[in-house]
């Protein structure tokens, strides 16, 4: 069990998402209903992450959605990993060898 | 050394008084739970030699209750909820250290904890560890998103299943728990009344969240002959098991198919019963896909088919398999999988009035959902 950081590419696929519609610390309550995300990394099956979608309207989620990771600052010296779909789709899941 | 193992039965069922901000003690939930299951066997504190418990201590509880001398406690550092406790005092009696275990729930609602608005106080902290770092900064703390959220959205787009679908399930609980007088929400629901409650985390509604109590819970396990010296008809635990598959919730490999499948795969290979005898099912309801997984990891149907399965009213009293005769958690407050294994003691006994599936002689009872299950089979 040797563990250590290791670089990955920040792209990945939508595994499930739920939209949270009830706040457990005040930062979010001006954030509600907001989308709260697993997303399975291409590196390495089961290597998952949780973290928020941007760009993106709800009723375009969907399974394996492919998505790349953007770096926001979401607060005064807060920069968090988020997620935003892949601009060209298609040619992202040919690439990726499509659905595993 | 003889440890040839004991067949295990339950001899008596309890609960203390439930409700929300009861005033009363830790202590004194225990002790009216375990009295109650004292009671409904015909024991004293004399026939009882070991505890396990969730909630509480094991050792302090025994003691205090005079207990004594203990031959096995048990105290949960977290775990799959009620069926933890109950896995290890069956097993303590199976192997022998111990004659007479009570397992324990002790459970109590949040007070004052989780701001819902903007009035309320912060109540978690500025600094988070564990595995909370790599969720919480997203919002991800709230337990309807991960154990919930994430497993209902990918059910529902993994298979079509349908909001209405889990409305049924709700209304049939409801149904139910019309006819159990202990329930805490007992009028009738329909599924349009269950479209208009609000979204937790969705797509999970208010009324697909068990309901918040202060309960505490006790099962009595002996070996099947004393059982037969005790006033109430021995239910027979014909097979257990326990599993653990995954890290935690946001990292399960399979957010439809988690630890129910391991559970039930190894549930059914100590036994020659099949799904096809059980009776009835009480299959945890912490939140509403967890009883859709159990439903299909068991066997009862098909992955993905839970849904319709619900929906065509089998689950129903009447149906081919009822499913939560008591009304489930959702309805008779969060007893944390106690009230399955009480509910599915009293469908075997015939103690269910108006809500008795006829002729119930084998029934199933599962608690969990995720990283870790356990699950239990009782027959007469």
């Amino acid at each position: 069990m040797d563990l250590e950081p290791t670089e990955v590419s920040g792209r990945g696929k939508l595994e499930t998402w739920t939209m949270v519609y009830q706040p457990y610390h005040p930062f979010f309550f001006d954030k509600i209903p907001y989308p709260l995300c697993v997303i399975e990394l291409d590196e390495e099956q089961d290597l998952k992450v949780v973290a928020n979608m941007v760009d993106c309207e709800e009723s375009a989620f969907r399974i394996d959605l492919p998505v790349e990771v953007t770096f926001r600052e979401i607060a005064p010296g807060l920069t968090l990993p988020q997620f935003r779909p892949v601009e060209d789709a298609s040619v992202d899941e040919v690439a990726s060898g499509g659905d595993r | 050394m003889n440890n040839a193992p004991n067949r295990v039965a339950i001899a008596g069922v309890g609960y203390s008084e439930t409700g929300r901000q009861l005033d009363l003690t830790d202590d004194a939930l225990v002790r009216q739970a375990v009295m109650a299951a004292m009671a409904d066997a015909g024991m004293t504190t004399a026939d009882i030699d070991g505890v396990a418990t969730m909630g509480g201590n094991a050792l302090h509880i025994g003691l205090t209750m005079g207990l004594d001398p203990l031959s096995f406690y048990f105290t949960s550092s977290g775990g799959p909820a009620f069926v933890e406790p109950a896995v290890q005092a069956v097993s303590a009696v199976a192997s022998g250290l111990c004659n007479t275990c009570v397992a324990i729930r002790l459970i109590r609602r949040a007070r004052g904890g989780m701001p819902v608005g903007p009035s309320g106080e912060p109540a978690i902290p500025e600094k988070v560890g564990g595995d909370e770092q790599f969720t919480a900064p997203f919002g991800g703390m709230a337990a309807a998103a991960a154990i919930a959220g994430f497993e209902m959205q990918r059910y529902m787009s993994e298979f079509g299943a349908t909001e209405e679908q889990f409305g049924q399930h709700a209304v049939a609980q409801r149904y139910h728990a019309g006819m159990n007088d202990d329930a805490i929400l007992r009028d009738p629901l329909t599924v349009e009344e269950y479209l208009s409650a609000r979204y937790v985390s969705k797509p999970v509604r208010l009324l697909d969240c068990d309901y918040p109590v202060d309960s505490s819970s006790a099962v009595i396990f002996t070996t099947d002959e004393r059982a037969s010296d005790w006033q109430k008809k021995p239910v027979i635990v014909e097979s257990f098991a326990l599993s653990g598959t995954d890290p935690n919730f946001w990292q399960l490999k399979d957010f439809v198919r988690s630890s129910p499948v391991h559970c039930a795969s190894l549930l059914w290979s100590r036994t020659d019963v099949k799904p096809a005898d059980v009776d009835c099912a009480q299959l945890y309801d912490g939140f509403s896909i967890i009883t859709f997984q159990w439903l299909e990891a068991l066997g009862f149907c098909d992955f993905g088919g839970a849904a319709t399965f619900v929906a065509e009213g089998n689950t129903r009293l009447g149906g081919s398999l009822p499913v939560n005769t008591e009304g489930g958690a959702c309805n008779v407050g969060r007893r944390h999988g106690a009230n399955f294994c009480i509910e599915a003691t009293r469908q075997i006994r015939g103690e269910c009035g108006a809500r008795q599936v006829a002729g119930a002689d084998v029934s199933v009872w599962a608690n969990s959902v995720g990283p870790f299950t356990g699950a239990m089979l009782l027959t007469a």
